[in-house]
């Protein structure tokens, strides 16, 4: 005969194994909304080029913002929705790298302070949005 | 199967956001939607050979530019000095073989930072390209609005250029 104990040992087992399933679902939602998502959208502008008939500015600036808000998400999702001060701060010094390298011209493009700015809104965004992700999909197992 | 560390995993992610970053400094099919307003319409790159200033900037910069034109420009050009351009008695003087010529209009726009509460102002280059016709002395408007391409600006100038007469 079953005992009760065994029945709530396989209750509660059941219960764990969907959580995890239904975290693994969530990881790879939060993956596809916060970091294909963005990159994509971004590939289409720059894919559009001037062709794209949207407004230079955001033409310019969004595809960047994107891009680092994807970056931050990317190290969010890696450690499980916990900030990890070390590598927000190396995302941080790689906005800054990237534009001093345009700036010296050793990469393309044109350095421009409101790229950086545009990184900083939309990084902090990211982190400002994890409290949400994270309470979305972190299980309490 | 042990997950792989974070550290190492962060590291790989963001060695590949930089990749793409770097990567995409320009789009290698960037173009200018409005080439028929600046390319004249009487310029055919099969019947004349398009004399193209060098960049604006160094050597450095002026072969890259003319690597790019030998791998993607399959029409006649030459790269030559303003100089040489605006000179009609020279080794150019075949007006109708050197009919037209691309200029570049070197742009520097300022932008302001903060720092310290000391404002500092900076500057940012771009390039624009505008043809001119030498049989006329015409000058045809240059490519228009601020480009994100710094100095291979002459990439989306020459990409317009080729894509208009593919079709």
């Amino acid at each position: 005969m079953i005992s009760v104990s065994t029945v709530i040992f396989n209750l509660v087992h059941s219960l764990r194994h969907i959580i995890i399933l239904k975290y693994h679902r969530l990881k790879k939602i939060d993956i596809g909304l916060n970091v294909l998502c963005p990159l994509l959208i971004g590939a289409l502008f720059y894919i559009g080029g001037d062709n794209s008939g949207v407004n230079k500015f955001i033409r310019n600036h969004l595809p960047d913002g994107l891009w680092a808000y994807a970056l931050i998400s990317s190290i969010l999702i890696i450690w499980n929705r916990q900030i990890q001060r070390f590598w927000i701060y190396m995302a941080y010094l790689i906005f800054l790298g990237l534009e001093l390298l345009q700036h010296f011209q050793i990469i393309n493009g044109t350095a421009d302070v409101l790229d950086v700015v545009v990184y900083f809104v939309c990084s902090v965004t990211g982190i400002l949005l994890n409290k949400y992700f994270s309470h979305l999909y972190n299980p309490r197992v | 199967m042990t997950p792989p560390n974070k550290h190492y995993l962060t590291l790989g992610c963001l060695a590949i956001f930089i990749f793409f970053a770097i990567a995409s400094g320009v789009p290698k099919n960037a173009s200018y939607s409005d080439a028929a307003e600046w390319i004249p319409k009487d310029f055919n790159p099969t019947s004349t050979t398009l004399l193209i200033e060098k960049h604006p900037l160094k050597t450095k910069q002026n072969d890259r530019m003319i690597k790019y034109l030998q791998d993607h420009y399959p029409y006649p050009f030459e790269v030559v000095s303003k100089d040489d351009i605006n000179n009609k008695n020279g080794k150019y003087a075949d007006l109708k073989k050197y009919r037209f010529a691309l200029l570049w209009r070197p742009s520097v726009h300022t932008y302001t930072t903060f720092s310290n509460g000391v404002s500092s102002e900076h500057r940012a280059w771009d390039m624009f390209g505008n043809f001119i016709d030498r049989s006329t002395n015409k000058s045809y408007p240059s490519t228009s609005g601020r480009n994100i391409y710094g100095d291979v600006g002459y990439k989306p100038v020459i990409n317009s250029i080729i894509k208009l007469f593919k079709k």
